[in-house]
């Protein structure tokens, strides 16, 4: 806290708190890691020691990559796996650039109309036709069972957009004032100068979108019917886990014997892991940007 | 002053009569922006009119013009369906027992988090509570489902610890799932609400604490009469934008996606929420019109919610959205 170095006093009080919310917050890493790190453990060690031998908790037991190669081995995860990718980098990638360039207008005050460009987006953050209607739109544009169903819909985001639109408002007017002189057009300038300067804001708006891409496992498994080849990896894991699900029951109801499972588990685990590492190793280091952007958005509410 | 009010006067006058220069002149803006005009229409708007469906006995060969209209039937039908009952029943239950642990839970911890000092050890609690939000719901459904069988780790852990004697079906006794769930929904959202108490947090000005610690105010005091109180309208502003969601599952939104993941034969009865209705209806069964019936119900209920709790809070608090 800002205050404690200048009035540090060291009462009991203090002392109590201290311990507190030190407890407490420690307490929170274990809670909020250790799910994540299980899935490492489990799909490390070896499946029929854990039948034997019971569950690790800290550290696998006896090492063993079986359950990681059958990802890369089995053409239906693997394939999956770079479906995930592709959607994801080109997804990202076209709706930043997307809801940048129609939120630049937006940030402009001179803008002929611009509350009524406003009031018409911010609508569609608090009423929604609901997912029926919405699927019937998909339907009558040709996108259902097609790759582009993960990327035209996603294109643009109202809550990304008004990031953009705090975000180019504190950008001075001068930049801009100085480069119309010179005779630039407004779609240059965007591109030549709001763009470089935007570098915390697309990061932060990257972190959001590629999350969304990489974790949806909605669309495949609504709006992709019959084309296996187009499954990302969070439908093969929902796939997995509600067969998992059916097989545990049918398992318990006709009382056989749990073997066999252990393998199962370790190939989801290690399926989720997958899922886990690109976002455990990426966002850490764009979490400063986009703690900042949030702040800044919230005190501008 | 004459020369203010003729000058402003000039202007708006200008203003009206070149607004077809001032476009012409803006030409490229509004170009940049017709893309985005033409997104919402197509996958905004025209759901909104798709509505009329749940009004229309609807055919897709015939489309919204060539269907015929029924007027109130499918409501009609939606007011003696027992399944439609049931879903709105576990929708709103869910919901409230979510508002009750989720709510509270990012303001304890804020408080918490800015009682540390400023260093490395509050940056990994920070990015380690925030992470989960990140993390798909199909992967956290994965865990804890493995976790939460008869066989899993928590119940061998509660054996071990001679808690329970027998496995305890977490996920399918109903009171156990609800309250499951929504400790999950917190688990997952709190460091991500935290983020926005901490930016409240950070514009109290540093004088009022100074001025708290001359009048002799402890730690505990100055948490409990300056940031507290302090954080009223960011409260009040996330209290309705849950009210907004009492359907569809508090401030995240999140029983759909948890009704998709951890429902199963068993637990069916109450893990059924009405977007996983709809879902099934439509998209399953292919009764599109009825499923478009109970959309309609979700989305009037969750705007009247979310404007009805606005206005309560804006004469109470001062506090609202728009």
């Amino acid at each position: 806290m800002r205050y404690i170095g200048i009035f540090a006093k060291n009462t009991f009080e203090d002392k109590f708190v201290k311990l507190i919310s030190i407890t407490i917050t420690f307490l929170t890493i274990l809670l909020t890691l250790y799910p994540l790190y299980y899935t490492l453990i489990y799909a490390l060690n070896l499946p029929s020691d854990i039948r034997d031998n019971g569950y690790v908790y800290i550290i696998p037991r006896k090492i063993s990559f079986d359950s990681f190669k059958s990802i890369f081995s089995q053409t239906r995860l693997y394939s999956a796996l770079m479906m995930s990718v592709m959607r994801t980098i080109l997804g990202t990638v076209t709706s930043v650039f997307f809801t940048a360039m129609v939120a630049y207008p937006l940030s402009k005050k001179y803008l002929v109309f611009r509350k009524f460009y406003l009031r018409f987006n911010i609508i569609t953050m608090y009423f929604s036709g609901g997912i029926i209607p919405f699927y019937m739109v998909l339907k009558n544009l040709n996108l259902l069972s097609n790759f582009l169903v993960y990327i035209v819909p996603m294109l643009f985001s109202v809550f990304n957009a008004i990031l953009f639109i705090n975000f180019f408002m504190d950008i001075p007017e001068a930049l801009e004032e100085s480069a119309k002189i010179d005779g630039a057009g407004d779609f240059y300038i965007f591109i030549k100068i709001f763009i470089p300067l935007s570098a915390p804001i697309i990061a932060t708006v990257s972190l959001f979108n590629g999350v969304a891409h990489w974790n949806d496992f909605f669309y495949p498994t609504y709006f992709i019917v019959g084309r296996e080849d187009l499954y990302t990896l969070p439908v093969i894991l929902f796939k997995i886990i509600s067969q998992a699900q059916g097989a545990e029951m049918v398992r318990k109801m006709l009382g056989l014997n749990s073997a066999g499972i252990e393998v199962f588990n370790s190939i989801k685990y290690a399926t989720m892991f997958v899922s886990i590492l690109p976002i455990a190793l990426v966002y850490p280091m764009l979490q400063k940007f986009f703690i900042k952007g949030m702040m800044l958005g919230s005190v501008k509410e | 002053m004459f020369n203010k009010t003729l000058k402003k006067t000039l202007v708006d006058n200008g203003n009206k009569m070149l607004i077809f220069k001032r476009i012409k002149e803006q030409k490229q803006l509004h170009l940049m922006l017709l893309p985005g005009i033409i997104f919402l229409i197509l996958f905004n708007y025209l759901p909104m009119i798709g509505m009329i469906m749940g009004f229309q006995d609807f055919k897709p060969f015939k489309g919204f013009l060539g269907s015929e209209f029924v007027g109130l039937k499918h409501f009609i039908a939606l007011g003696k369906d027992l399944l439609f009952w049931r879903a709105f029943r576990n929708s709103l239950v869910m919901s409230l027992i979510k508002l009750v642990i989720t709510f509270p839970i990012p303001i304890f911890f804020a408080i918490i988090l800015n009682e540390l000092r400023n260093g490395f050890y509050k940056k990994i609690v920070q990015t380690a509570s925030l992470l989960p939000h990140f993390i798909a719901w199909v992967v956290i459904a994965g865990i804890f489902q493995i976790w939460l069988s008869d066989d899993g780790l928590v119940n061998v852990i509660l054996a071990k610890m001679h808690i329970i004697t027998k496995p305890y079906a977490f996920l399918q006794e109903k009171q156990s799932f609800w309250v499951l769930m929504a400790i999950i929904d917190a688990w997952k959202s709190t460091g991500w609400w935290s983020v926005i108490y901490l930016a409240s947090i950070a514009g109290i000005s540093i004088e009022v604490y100074e001025a708290a610690l001359i009048d002799g105010a402890g730690r505990i005091k100055r948490i409990l009469f300056i940031t507290l109180p302090y954080l009223k309208n960011t409260m009040a502003i996330v209290f309705i934008l849950s009210m907004g969601g009492l359907v569809a599952g508090g401030m995240n939104g999140t029983n759909f996606t948890q009704s998709l993941l951890f429902s199963n034969v068993m637990n069916y009865d109450y893990s059924l929420v009405l977007d996983t209705y709809v879902v099934r209806l439509g998209l399953q069964l292919g009764r599109l019109s009825f499923a478009a019936a109970v959309g309609i119900v979700l989305s009037v209920v969750s705007l009247v919610l979310f404007t009805g709790t606005n206005y309560i809070s804006k004469k109470i608090n001062g506090t609202s959205i728009y």
